[in-house]
């Protein structure tokens, strides 16, 4: 009986209603989308074209739908479990090296694939896929390294961990940086629009499915602990002297959120701030709980990359319709730093 | 009197950070229904044990055990439902209510009823604080937030450990923990606490534990610890006997050497 009265108001009337709107917000923006298209006008210029299409685009739309509301939700998980973990409101998978690491991967393959032989071999399987392999390792291979870093630095305290993950970005950016040199202008154009961030308009089958049934079940798992990642908010003594066990608690976020953050990187590339931002928005309109949180973050950032995908389809600045990284980066920047002069000291 | 029951022992409790050695070979006992306070200079090691002896840190050597258990072989649950501890500074990130705070202290036991976390809160005289964040508290309403959380987890008769909640309570509020802390040891509690206060041990002490550059100077009855010159040599400051125990004379006293906090 006394479990029914722990905690009366997680998820709250309140965080109830920021569920639902969420939710709405995110079915508006998908449904936009899927009316949202760019067609050729009289003059033969791009133009926005509203209303369903035909079958073949339609299916491209909605796998479009699928591939922005997963990654967007991939983002905001992967955030929301690296605040958590470093106890850090401005914690993002970029902190932690994901993305430059999945750059570098590319990078790497594409390098090698020019180099011929064995070496090219390797490259063009890495680059299989539009490079999924190949960003996905790189990516991996990001948060291994934050991993064993930080176990040899005595544990995986807050501090060391962003310490261990800026220097990691670092080194990978670096990396970046001097295969550039060595691959030629033309297939780095590629690489430039990746690094924007682009949502796939048909993406694989099986990747949609790898990264929808991820992301649902880290919200499964994350619904499930969420008495316990409360209990967490604690300092670290008072936690642990309540009965968290805060070090695996810790081994799973990092690998939940490494996870997600390389499942959305190789999806849509490393887009920037949706990460940071969504976990936010899931805390202010759903409250402190964290069973209210979870649920939130993945709306939160489902829904932010379905409304920059729609809203990219009716801007148009004379180069195209923008890359949605960038969309989400002139939005998110701005707002990020709002949130920083607005709610300082409260994560 | 009869002997109670050892509750929370500790034997060869030594804590090393790097070279510095925190706390060397210390020995405690914790008896039921016995209060015993922890005196030092600042950095003397208190926290230090205190930490090790609620479980949350782990010595370099030496060995905690909780109703003669090791405490690193008590099940999750049986252990945070016996012993509880109150951190120095209590913190809490992302916008929980006071009562939210509180509840914390039935996790590891799948929860806690709303009317116990309203009566832990009146114990400590937060109740019309009850639905505020605890963000907005200061430090005393913080640690008398956390001293609720820890009447909630433990039961009337468990272990608990305060790392010196006194010290940024007004008098008043002093007199409420320390009336508090005393009505659980009536009720069979053992409580280990850390004290700055002479004044204060005095009132709610029936042991004391003297440190000195984290080993024991003095461990026995508090009417013997508490004498002023015990008191004196330690802290190397002239105490007097008063009515409410030795009291420190300011400004007058020998001046310590050097204090390292």
């Amino acid at each position: 009986m006394s479990g029914s009265s722990r905690t009366p108001r997680i998820p709250s009337a309140r965080g109830r209603g920021g569920i639902v709107g969420l939710f709405l917000i995110a079915a508006i923006a998908a449904g936009c989308r899927l009316l949202l298209g760019r067609g050729i006008d009289a003059d033969g210029g791009a133009t926005t074209v509203v209303g369903l299409p035909e079958a073949v685009l339609l299916e491209i739309r909605v796998s479009t739908i699928l591939a922005a509301a997963t990654a967007g939700a991939a983002l905001g998980l992967s955030g929301l479990a690296f605040q958590t973990l470093l106890r850090n409101p401005l914690a993002s998978p970029w902190v932690l090296g994901v993305s430059s690491g999945a750059g570098f991967g590319l990078m790497l393959a594409m390098w090698l694939a020019r180099l011929g032989g064995g070496a090219a071999m390797v490259g063009g399987m890495l680059l299989a896929g539009a490079g999924i392999p190949a960003s996905a390792i790189g990516a991996l291979l990001a948060i291994s390294i934050v991993w064993m870093l930080s176990r040899r630095l005595g544990g995986f305290d807050p501090v060391g961990l962003v310490l261990c993950g800026v220097v990691t970005s670092a080194t990978f950016g670096a990396g970046i940086m001097l295969l550039q040199h060595l691959v030629p202008s033309g297939v780095r154009g590629d690489l430039v629009g990746w690094m924007m961030g682009r949502i796939p308009e048909l993406a694989p089958r099986w990747l949609l499915a790898v990264a929808g049934g991820s992301v649902g079940l880290v919200t499964i798992i994350g619904w499930r602990a969420s008495s316990m990642l409360d209990a967490a908010s604690l300092g670290d003594d008072e936690a642990r002297s309540i009965g968290v066990p805060l070090e695996a608690m810790r081994r799973w976020l990092l690998v939940l959120g490494g996870g997600l953050a390389a499942i959305a990187v190789v999806l849509v590339g490393p887009i920037a701030f949706v990460g940071l931002l969504a976990p936010h928005a899931g805390r202010r309109l759903t409250g402190a709980g964290h069973r209210g949180v979870v649920l939130g973050t993945v709306l939160a950032g489902a829904s932010m990359l379905l409304v920059a995908d729609a809203v990219r389809q009716v801007v148009d600045l004379g180069g195209g319709r923008l890359p949605v990284g960038v969309l989400t980066a002139l939005v998110g920047g701005p707002a990020f730093l709002g949130l920083l002069l607005q709610g300082r000291g409260r994560a | 009197m009869t002997k109670a029951a050892v509750r929370l022992s500790a034997d060869g409790l030594t804590v090393r950070f790097g070279a510095v050695e925190a706390i060397a070979e210390l020995a405690v006992a914790a008896p039921a229904g016995r209060v015993l306070a922890v005196l030092g200079r600042n950095a003397s090691g208190k926290s230090t044990l205190l930490r090790c002896l609620a479980g949350v840190l782990t010595p370099t050597a030496g060995t905690v055990a909780l109703d003669g258990r090791p405490l690193k072989d008590w099940p999750r649950a049986g252990r945070a439902s016996r012993l509880g501890y109150l951190a120095q500074q209590p913190q809490l990130a992302g916008g929980f209510t006071v009562a939210e705070s509180v509840a914390f202290g039935g996790h590891a036991v799948g929860g806690v009823a709303a009317s116990a976390v309203g009566e832990a809160l009146a114990t400590v005289g937060l109740e019309p604080l009850a639905d505020r964040p605890f963000g907005d508290l200061s430090v005393g309403q913080r640690q008398r937030a956390a001293m609720a959380r820890v009447l909630v987890q433990v039961g009337a008769d468990g272990v608990m450990i305060l790392d010196e909640p006194f010290a940024a309570q007004d008098p008043g509020e002093v007199d409420r923990l320390i009336r508090v802390v005393r009505a659980r040891a009536a009720e069979g509690a053992a409580v280990i606490a850390a004290v700055h206060d002479a004044t204060v041990a005095h009132a709610i002490a029936d042991d004391v534990l003297l440190l000195d550059g984290g080993r024991v100077c003095f461990a026995g009855a508090a009417g013997d610890g508490l004498s002023p010159d015990r008191l004196g040599r330690l802290f190397g400051l002239d105490f007097v006997a008063g009515p409410s125990g030795p009291t420190p004379r300011f400004g007058l006293g020998i001046m310590p050497s050097d204090d390292s906090a």
